[in-house]
């Protein structure tokens, strides 16, 4: 018999021993967690983490079970109102959504409030940008998944998910918060601020409260965002955005998730809706090739036999979103257009995939094809553009060189890799039969096909797209953007 | 797999608590299976050499053994064989080294001899990975082989035993490198789960913990910038980066040796001290007792012993230690700046020993007393001797001589400006990175400064009452966790020692 199990069948002598090493770990183990909460109220953001805190509370603290669960990004816990939802549904619905949601986050998500409840439904979102390119690689994105996790309650599933979402070595982010806040160590003030912050009421009775120029954001409960923010005139015609979409642009760690959530809801016989949410038209357009993702999702939707609804693709005249006063910025509607959203949601949804065709377009070439030809502003075509910038003339003249010489797309982002250079695209819904003029504070480009034009990196000012009809005199239409 | 990497976190409780619940007789099988799998998260080719370095020992080992009972009355003959057997296996070993170390080293210094002579210098095309650990566990069964050839031991029979003895993981990739008489005994003494090893090793590895993350990996920050770049930086930069790396490497290979003694400790077994307060030795001498002791004991024994130690002179044994130092700096890399470190350190003491000859001859003459034993003398000897390790540090951490001399003649380009003008916060580590590591450094040098005297601090803090020692072990852990260098942004991780 070994030592180890012998010393716990020994006499009284021994037993006392045992009691007294096994109290001194237990001490060790509460200090430790005291130290590090201690550590975690100096240093943790809260407004970094201040959604997830709120949202827990009132999740672990809610008085009915929940029904129909909404899983995904800040696109879920903004766009659809789980009060009107009840109203319409009758059910009790929850948004357990937090921003940047990804896939693997959504499943332990799943498995936290089936832990808790007796789900009847899961609707998850399906945000295009965060299942596909650098973003889909889930061991490079942990930040957000670390904010979902902090305020969970211990739980075996807890553990798997900060296991699973994390890379080994960011274990220490993940386990111990405060770690991820050790460049603000040694400043005061921002250990003050938190300190002061986490004193006031609202802090501590998970109340959000905010008011600014822009409008109000609160917090009414069912993890809903209400706001009254709405979209300013420059985020409406230009995004940094640049979420090209190349052929099966889902990542493997976006499939195997999706399919595990999937699965999962089958095993537990829970029904499961997948669906996008509306966002502003030109962040879609600068995806370039939007179709390649929803063709994805539509594939695997259709192997499992469940039903998948992108709301990007539904008709005008159905769901008139692309207003400005809908939305809070170009990815998220405020309470005006949750209003407007939810119920449309609900009609969709609670319909079956035949009964909903005349909703929805196709495809998005479809929706692009039937849509009066426009343009609808300017994107950044390539995000990674940096290095040196010997100096704006210098930057000039290159960007005027890109200007001249660029024959295709790889051109003009090789170009902004090696000399600093923003290269933007004006977005149409007919890139191959418009032409556009283009002046900038320095420069003047006469109409042209060339979608592309370039500024220099560290340069910002207001520019003047004007559009026509190839072979046509008349002007389409002008928009002066910001960048 | 690093001792300060989350596998390790997890691998050591696992090994430790199937230790204890596996029988006795099961435990050292299961403690070699998890040394080879510890070994093979580098390489798991390069379990083969391994293998094939414990079977040819072993088997050389039980030959020896042999010949010497054979009860043969030709003494001479059995001798001869015993030392052809000896000379075969020990060259095995060497043979291992210098394929796998020296054989780039070798080839690079006989084409520079070819192209002196104007010859052809030969192509060698191959470049040979260094598997870890193998300067340290060649040198191990080198030393058991000799001590079975003099008889000083009986050869292991137990194969998986011996094996383990080679393979046990918290001290194969970086020592302490151990004498059989040590471990091999311990291995077959039953161990009993002990509350008080628990607590002793984990304290250890805590404070070896410490060392490596909050002062070694963070000290190379400074080391690395200034190095990187020979003749960018002057005088005092130069000079504050040389001290760096002289904490750096001490923190660095103490902190991996304390972490492998706080391991072997939980479970039951006691490896050897490696250093004991080096930096506060008030003579180049008294330092290589303290640094690496392992490795000095070894060199010693079986080097500088066999060439006729103190036995045959003055100049004989200058040559002798001239000779094991250089063969030191050759065993920590294939360069000639460690030779030369090497040499350096053996010269200083020649110098030492010429200074001291002389120093003794004057008081004689002049009738005085020793007058540098008191505080100040103390202190002088101990900054001389710093001052000295340092400089031959310079050799070591160039890594080659033109780099080496490069960074000397930057030294002595002195500007007194760049020690008040906060060019030190421009190095890598910002200014409060810095306090807090001279801080750490302080706690290094009070510590050093007891166990210099003799106190041995681990048993002194588990000798205070219960909530002192939780506030000091969570505090240094807190500590770890907010100044430690780990995560995804440091690359500094790994251990100096494990590239020799």
């Amino acid at each position: 018999m070994s030592s180890f199990i012998s010393s716990f069948r020994a006499p009284a002598a021994r037993w006392k021993r045992v009691v007294r090493h096994g109290g001194f770990l237990l001490l060790w183990a509460a200090a430790f967690a005291l130290g590090v909460h201690f550590l975690n109220y100096l240093y943790v953001e809260s407004s970094d983490t201040e959604w997830g805190r709120i949202l827990w509370h009132h999740y672990y603290t809610r008085e009915r079970n929940i029904d129909c669960l909404y899983l995904g990004s800040s696109h879920v816990y903004c766009d659809i109102n789980p009060f009107m939802m009840d109203e319409l549904n009758g059910k009790n619905n929850f948004n357990l959504a937090s921003g940047s949601q990804q896939l693997n986050g959504s499943y332990y998500l799943l498995r936290e409030a089936d832990r808790q409840n007796a789900l009847e439904h899961v609707y998850l979102e399906m945000y295009y940008y965060l299942s596909t390119g650098t973003v889909g690689i889930y061991s490079g994105n942990v930040l957000n998944n670390q904010r979902n996790m902090d305020y969970m309650r211990p739980s075996l599933n807890k553990l798997q998910y900060m296991l699973a979402a994390s890379d080994p070595r960011q274990y220490a982010e993940t386990f111990f918060p405060f770690v991820r806040y050790r460049s603000k160590q040694f400043d005061y003030w921002y250990v003050r601020d938190m300190v002061r912050h986490k004193e006031t009421e609202d802090y501590r009775n998970y109340v959000m409260n905010l008011t600014d120029e822009n409008g109000t954001v609160c917090y009414p409960g069912k993890g809903y965002y209400d706001t009254t923010r709405r979209l300013t005139e420059r985020a409406l015609r230009w995004t940094s955005s640049c979420y090209r979409m190349e052929e099966e642009p889902l990542t493997e760690d976006a499939e195997k998730y999706l399919r595990k959530i999937i699965e999962y809801c089958r095993k537990k016989q829970i029904g499961i809706t997948l669906f996008s949410s509306p966002v502003y038209e030109l962040q879609i357009l600068s995806t370039e090739h939007y179709d390649r993702y929803a063709e994805q999702i539509e594939r695997i939707a259709s192997e499992y036999g469940i039903e998948y609804y992108d709301f990007n693709l539904c008709r005008e005249e159905y769901l008139p979103i692309q207003q400005t006063e809908n939305f809070m910025d170009t990815g998220h509607l405020n309470a005006t257009g949750a209003a407007l959203y939810t119920p449309v949601f609900w009609r969709i949804v609670s319909h079956t995939a035949q009964e909903n065709e005349a909703y929805f377009y196709p495809s998005y070439a479809e929706k692009l094809r039937e849509t009066p030809p426009q343009i609808y502003g300017i994107y950044l075509t390539d995000e990674k553009a940096a290095g040196s910038i010997a100096g704006a003339a210098a930057a000039a003249e290159c960007a005027a060189a890109v200007m001249g010489s660029a024959a295709d797309d790889g051109d003009v982002e090789e170009a902004g890799r090696d000399f600093g250079v923003a290269v933007y695209r004006v977005a149409s819904n007919r890139p191959q039969e418009l032409e556009y003029s283009i002046k900038l504070p320095s420069q003047y480009r006469d109409f042209s096909a060339d979608p592309y034009f370039a500024v220099p990196r560290d340069m910002h000012g207001t520019c003047t797209v004007t559009a026509r009809i190839r072979g046509q005199e008349s002007v389409l239409q002008t928009l002066k953007i910001e960048y | 797999m690093l001792f300060n990497s989350i596998g390790f976190l997890i691998f050591f409780p696992t090994v430790v608590l199937l230790y204890y619940l596996l029988p006795h007789r099961a435990r050292y099988l299961w403690l070699l299976a998890a040394s080879w799998y510890f070994y093979m998260q580098w390489n798991a080719l390069y379990i083969l050499l391994l293998l094939f370095c414990t079977v040819v020992t072993y088997v050389s080992g039980l030959v020896l053994e042999k010949l010497k009972n054979a009860g043969e009355t030709d003494h001479g003959r059995i001798r001869r064989r015993r030392v052809c057997v000896l000379a075969v296996s020990l060259g095995i070993g060497l043979g291992l080294l210098g394929i796998f170390k020296y054989a780039d080293f070798a080839m690079l210094n006989l084409n520079r001899v070819l192209s002196i002579l104007h010859l052809q210098p030969i192509v060698w095309k191959y470049s040979i990975a260094l598997p870890v650990g193998i300067s340290f566990y060649t040198l191990q069964v080198m030393g058991y082989l000799i001590d079975v050839y003099r008889g000083e031991i009986y050869a292991e029979r137990n194969f998986f035993r011996y094996a383990l003895f080679l393979a046990f993981f918290p001290q194969l990739v970086a020592g302490p490198i151990e004498r059989s008489r040590n471990l091999l005994v311990q291995l077959y003494t039953p161990k009993r789960f002990d509350w008080e090893n628990l607590r002793r090793g984990a304290l250890l590895m805590l404070w070896g913990f410490f060392l490596k993350m909050v002062i070694a990996d963070r000290a190379a920050v400074i080391v690395n910038t200034v190095y990187g770049e020979p003749g960018k930086y002057e005088g005092f930069l130069v000079m504050a980066a040389t001290f760096f790396f002289a904490i750096q490497i001490y923190c660095d290979f103490y902190g991996y040796s304390v972490i492998a003694r706080g391991a072997a400790r939980v479970l039951g077994i006691e490896l050897t001290d490696n250093f004991n307060a080096p930096y506060f030795s008030q003579s180049v001498k008294e330092f290589w007792r303290r640094w690496h002791i392992s490795l000095s004991g070894w060199f010693r024994d079986y080097l500088y012993i066999p060439l006729g130690g103190n036995r045959r002179g003055t100049l004989r044994r200058q040559a002798n230690l001239l000779v094991v130092f250089a063969a030191s700096g050759l065993w920590h890399g294939a360069s000639l700046a460690y030779v030369a470190w090497g040499l350096l350190n053996g010269f200083w003491q020649i110098v030492e020993e010429l200074l001291q000859y002389i120093k003794d001859t004057l008081r004689r003459i002049c009738g005085v007393g020793d007058r540098a034993d008191v505080f100040c003398g103390r202190l002088v000897k101990r900054v001389i001797t710093f001052g000295l390790i340092c400089l031959a540090w310079v050799f070591f951490r160039a890594g080659d001589f033109s780099d080496a001399f490069l960074m000397l003649r930057d030294m002595l380009r002195f500007d007194w400006i760049a020690i008040f003008d906060g060019s030190i916060f421009a190095l890598g580590v910002e200014r409060e990175y810095l306090r807090i590591l001279c801080a750490a450094i302080l706690l290094l040098a009070y510590m050093d400064y007891r166990k210099y005297k003799g106190a041995d601090m681990a048993a002194a803090l588990l000798g205070q009452r219960w909530w002192f020692r939780i506030l000091a072990e969570v505090g240094l852990l807190l500590v770890i966790l907010l100044f430690g260098c780990y995560g995804v942004e440091y690359d500094t991780s790994e251990f100096i020692y494990f590239q020799f």
